[in-house]
């Protein structure tokens, strides 16, 4: 009887005490969606199969053809994606975005930052950047997806829009108070493991002394790009990342094309057919616990 | 005339031109918008054009804007490959840079029927 009600007491309190409970989140980069190649209903079917409740997005260039794909994949899963479109679409033709199953969270607030750097033009040849607030009645999530310059010329300017990134999750915490924070996106940062040697230091120093970790760090890949034009083999690389503070979290995986291919190199004429159909990105997914 | 192939960079030409002459189709090639604009006068019309945007002399944005001016030009397929779609026009189908060839012959399949090859 007192083992029965000590468990009881435990459920409860885990219950109205606000225990930790299950969530997933993703980013995803789909190169230029839609492209003429595109397979929208395998897009739908990589969104669901991250089994996140919010995936930052990154290459819309159709937002009307993005939420169709999305109503797809509700179709399909039993969620209710939704998306917040971010800016510039009109301008830059490129944006990102944040999805969240409403069925999972609702929209508390979202936000667009048209250009990453202070100085910069709005919607200029930067990619913006959307944050969402999700609140669920008792977790509060804020999701920045970011799309930053890409290699190899834009490490300088890298370098100040991860500045800008944890400039605007510190207000962000400030503001929103969430459980927890998350920068997600392509980060460009091909660098990380290889060239430019500056970057990694970069990176791993910019994070010392905050509040914020990497936990995409150990990553082995969550791209593929062809550097040996037109047959030649196919390399993993690593752009995309999760900076993160708040919650406790797993290590992050690459699916899909990263997963099936293990991040070795690919031949030609071996490569994974979602290159092709997809993206070059992996999508990248991480549990944890809010 | 097959697949029009507008580029500066002359081994990309060259290398997509390979391609798709071994997958079987005819292909020109235009080092700039200017010579594919000449090419697109001719008697034969692509069945679809694979434009960069940054050209030399005339670039894939004025090579568009003439294609869609012109009564005969404005249907041709057009996929613009760039890096930067920022500089694309709307409308206009973009693939991204650096073009896989698997990607590119999927696209083009959708417009050309390529004969046998040889």
């Amino acid at each position: 009887m007192a083992r029965w009600a000590f468990a009881c007491l435990v459920a409860l309190l885990l219950l109205v005490g606000g225990c930790a409970s299950p969530v997933a989140v993703a980013t995803f980069n789909i190169r230029f969606f839609p492209e003429p190649t595109t397979d929208r209903g395998l897009v739908a079917e990589r969104l669901v199969q991250t089994g996140a409740s919010a995936i930052a997005v990154q290459e819309i260039t159709d937002g009307a053809a993005f939420e169709a794909m999305l109503a797809d994949a509700s179709s399909r899963s039993g969620r209710d994606y939704r998306l917040v479109l971010g800016p510039c679409l009109d301008a830059s033709r490129l944006t990102t975005g944040v999805v969240y199953d409403a069925n999972a969270w609702r929209l508390l607030h979202s936000e667009h930052y048209k250009q990453l750097r202070k100085g910069e033009p709005a919607c200029g040849d930067e990619m913006p950047a959307t944050l969402a607030v999700l609140d669920d009645g008792r977790r509060r999530i804020a999701l920045l997806s970011v799309h930053l310059q890409p290699f190899p010329v834009g490490f300088d300017r890298r370098r100040g829009q991860w500045r800008r990134v944890l400039a605007i999750l510190d207000e962000v915490r400030d503001t929103w108070t969430p459980d927890a924070v998350l920068a997600m996106g392509d980060y460009n940062s091909t660098g990380f493991t290889t060239e430019p040697g500056a970057e990694r230091p970069f990176v791993e120093g910019i994070l010392l002394d905050t509040p914020y970790a990497l936990p995409t760090r150990e990553l082995d890949c969550t791209e593929y790009w062809q550097p040996a034009r037109p047959r030649g083999p196919y390399q993993p690389s690593i752009l995309d990342h999760m900076v993160v503070s708040g919650g406790q979290w797993e290590p992050p995986q690459a699916i899909g094309m990263c997963e099936r291919l293990a991040c070795e190199p690919s031949a030609y004429e071996a490569m994974d057919p979602d290159f092709r159909l997809v993206s070059d990105h992996c999508p990248v997914v991480m549990h944890g616990r809010l | 005339m097959g697949i029009l192939i507008v580029d500066d960079e002359q081994d990309m030409r060259e290398s997509l031109e390979e391609f798709f002459a071994d997958e079987g189709y005819e292909v020109r090639t235009a080092e700039d918008g200017a010579v594919a604009m000449e090419l697109l006068d001719g008697p034969e019309l692509p069945c679809i054009v694979i434009l960069d945007l940054m050209m030399p002399v005339l670039d894939g944005n004025e090579v568009i804007d003439r294609m869609r001016q012109s009564e005969r030009l404005a249907t041709v397929p057009i996929i613009v490959t760039t890096s930067d779609p920022s500089r694309a026009p709307r409308g206009i189908p973009l693939m991204k840079k650096p073009m896989d060839l698997r990607r590119l012959l999927s696209a083009v399949q959708q417009h050309c029927c390529g004969r046998a090859p040889d």
